[in-house]
């Protein structure tokens, strides 16, 4: 194979943005004079009420590789989009794209809702391609892909917004460009068609079709891309292999919710002055947790409840001393209370402590820490397993011979 | 949108493949690089031709679909205005001397081709205000989106066409064998029509109030222009009407209908070159504004 230039390459690309409408328009009437005096738009600077919604941003995409776009809402990932895909232009820098592309930004694009399917699909077909007989030809493929069976020949407006995701991908996918800009779609649709939108796209890979993937789900882009590129306001914080700026991001992502709330309450006779535990755990290996709890009147057979959730406030361990069967008694003064679990086989991610002490029924809550403390689950690289629960199943294949029959 | 386009066709014979083709983006200005900006306008234009038909059918097979009537609502505005006219011309309130032609005729088919200049004046905002959502997401010849609004003009010009002659038929107008040369003036009316649209359609994107003024101007224009009476000679309307660009069209379109030789057919070629001078430079503005146009639409 010769040496060829990468599909996508983003040299030092700036873009600035108005967050005023009434400047923005005044500034776009502007850039259009700009335009056609010949003097284009380069620019260093800011205007007033601009905003750089990206700065000095420079990656490549190689043939046939898969690149992820990581970041908070409004970090530019779908400015950068944009830009690749020659919708805007740059303030500085230069991109360069080689070889056809199309993007999978909206999937109902253009899409009339009083038309049927099948008239959108011719539509969209010919806003994606440009020879008919190659759009003809897949007209019937789409159809199929897209499983819609007789909805196909009814009004797109009857659709559920599933059913418009399955058609508008599976018209994109059949146009076969060298380079696919996927936006945060393949979360789209049931479990049976994501799945095919997944093979679909690795044939497409392996075809040697290059991808740039915007996705929130560290899922989807972690079995899926080669390289990521995270981004954060508009500058990119990190370039490099997909297990290593996701890692990294997932932690920035723990470090600022955890800053922004510790939610305690506490009525005065209890206290809890320590939590101790080890920072990091690999996942399935033993924990423990050590509350130091400072208490001002003897406890009897307190309730004890401690648990974990994840960063969107999931509980996924939770545990009471009553119903676990421990026999407690707190003491006036400094008391130590260890709890300890033989495995916690929680998937990968950052976990935080929540600690209720109670006195006689769950309701009467002498002490509420939420958020109290932070621990970290590893999971070895590369494993692609989802869900909340890292579990070790045996997995047992067997085969009946046709040939024995 | 292409900034610099760089067909490696040019050293390379697969000008078919569009995987030979390497796009360039950079804030420059393409003006810069004349030669590649018409060569990319030239390509999308090529290009679009199968797009604007789709879109076409698309539109046209949506606008009409709801309706009991059908495409006979190309034609209603211009017969509904008409016969107001001829109400108020047999009531005396207004008088309009058109000799042997029967006054219906004579109206008829200047609301019919008025009507023809307002859709091509708003055709191009409003097809680009109808796709702004596909602008935003996908890149493809956007020239399309223009033909198809210029086929849906003629469409129900067509349709008015049909009806007009049914009608003069009807009332046994006095048409002349030069009658299909009408198809000239309505040429020239749908390109200064698209000429103005697409110089302000930029604009209009941005700013709203360019709609607005356009639906305020339209209205009384109809008055400064023979559109329900023949021109005006004398006085300060003689004299706005002789300024009027489109006057010569509608008195043109008069003679070829009905006959009657007028002092206007050298003014209706120089405006028609005008025209199409003017929708060459309403396109390069436009396709210049439409990156800029692009990142404002969603603000």
């Amino acid at each position: 194979m010769k040496a060829a230039a990468p599909a996508i390459e983003v040299d030092r690309v700036s873009k600035r943005y108005s967050r005023s409408l009434r400047r923005g328009l005044w500034y776009g009437v502007k850039d259009i004079g700009k335009e056609i005096v010949g003097r284009g738009q380069y620019a260093e600077t800011l205007r007033q009420s601009e905003f750089w919604a990206l700065r000095d941003v420079s990656f490549s995409v190689g043939r046939g590789e898969t690149v992820g776009l990581i970041g908070h809402n409004g970090a530019g990932k779908t400015t950068l989009l944009k830009l690749i895909n020659g919708l805007i232009k740059p303030t500085t820098g230069r991109i360069q794209v080689s070889g056809s592309l199309r993007a999978l930004i909206a999937l109902d694009a253009g899409f009339n809702p009083i038309l049927t399917g099948r008239e959108n699909v011719k539509v969209a077909s010919a806003v994606l391609s440009t020879r008919e007989r190659e759009a003809r030809h897949r007209l019937d493929e789409i159809v199929a892909f897209s499983e819609l069976g007789d909805f196909i020949d009814t009004p797109v407006r009857s659709y559920s917004s599933g059913m418009l995701a399955r058609l508008g991908f599976s018209i994109a996918v059949h146009m076969q460009p060298d380079i696919l800009l996927v936006d945060e779609v393949l979360a789209v649709g049931d479990l049976n068609f994501a799945i095919k939108c997944h093979r679909k796209i690795k044939e497409f890979r392996d075809n040697g079709g290059s991808i740039v993937l915007v996705s929130h789900n560290a899922y989807s882009i972690r079995s899926n891309c080669d390289r990521v590129v995270w981004i954060e306001h508009g500058v990119v914080q990190d370039v490099g292999p997909t297990a290593e700026v996701c890692d990294a991001y997932e932690a920035a992502v723990a470090r600022q919710d955890a800053s922004s709330t510790v939610d305690e309450y506490s009525d005065g006779a209890v206290t809890l002055t320590a939590v101790r535990h080890p920072d990091v755990i690999d996942s399935g290996a033993p924990f423990s947790v050590e509350l130091e709890l400072d208490v001002t009147r003897p406890l009897d057979r307190p309730i004890v409840a401690l648990s974990f959730s994840t960063q969107t406030g999931q509980v996924v361990v939770g545990n009471v001393s009553a119903t676990d069967g421990a026999d407690l008694r707190l003491e006036m003064g400094r008391n130590r209370l260890t709890v300890t679990y033989d495995d916690l086989p929680l998937t990968r991610g950052t976990y935080s402590i929540n600690v209720v002490v109670a006195d006689g029924t769950i309701n009467n809550q002498l002490l509420a820490a939420m958020k109290k403390s932070e621990f970290e689950v590893r999971v070895p690289r590369g494993d692609l397993g989802a869900g909340v629960l890292q579990l070790r199943p045996e997995w047992i294949a067997s085969t009946t011979s046709m040939l024995a029959q | 949108m292409i900034t610099e386009v760089s067909d490696a066709a040019e050293q390379n014979p697969a000008r078919e493949n569009p995987s030979a083709m390497t796009r360039v983006y950079t804030p420059a200005s393409p003006l810069r690089t004349p030669s590649a900006f018409v060569k990319s306008i030239l390509r999308d234009a090529r290009q679009a031709r199968i797009l604007a038909w789709r879109l076409f059918v698309r539109d046209i097979s949506a606008q009409y679909r709801q309706t009991a009537i059908g495409y006979l609502w190309a034609a209603v505005p211009s017969v509904f205005t008409a016969l107001v006219w001829v109400l108020l011309q047999s009531v005396g309130v207004i008088n309009v001397d058109t000799g042997n032609i029967p006054y219906i005729a004579y109206v008829l088919a200047g609301t019919m081709f008025w009507q023809l200049f307002v859709d091509a004046l708003n055709a191009p905002l409003k097809m680009l205000s109808q796709n702004r959502s596909m602008l935003i997401r996908v890149n493809f010849p956007t020239e399309a989106i223009f033909a198809s609004g210029l086929a849906q003009v003629l469409f129900s010009f067509a349709i008015k066409l049909v009806v007009l002659g049914v009608v003069l038929a009807a009332v046994g107008a006095p048409v002349k064998w030069t009658a299909p040369a009408i198809l000239l003036p309505a040429f020239s009316l749908l390109l200064i029509g698209t000429a103005l649209g697409l110089l302000l359609a930029p604009a209009g994107m941005l700013y709203q109030d360019i709609q607005q003024g356009l639906n305020v101007i339209v209205a009384p224009l109809m008055f400064l222009t023979p559109v329900i009476y023949a021109a005006v000679t004398v006085g300060v309307l003689g004299k706005i009407m002789r300024a009027n660009p489109l006057t010569p069209m509608f008195e043109v379109m008069r003679e070829f209908l009905f006959g009657g030789v007028g002092p206007y057919l050298a003014e209706f070629g120089i405006v028609s070159a005008v025209a199409l001078v003017l929708t060459a430079v309403a396109w390069l503005v436009y396709r210049l504004s439409l990156p800029i146009l692009v990142e404002r639409f969603e603000a």
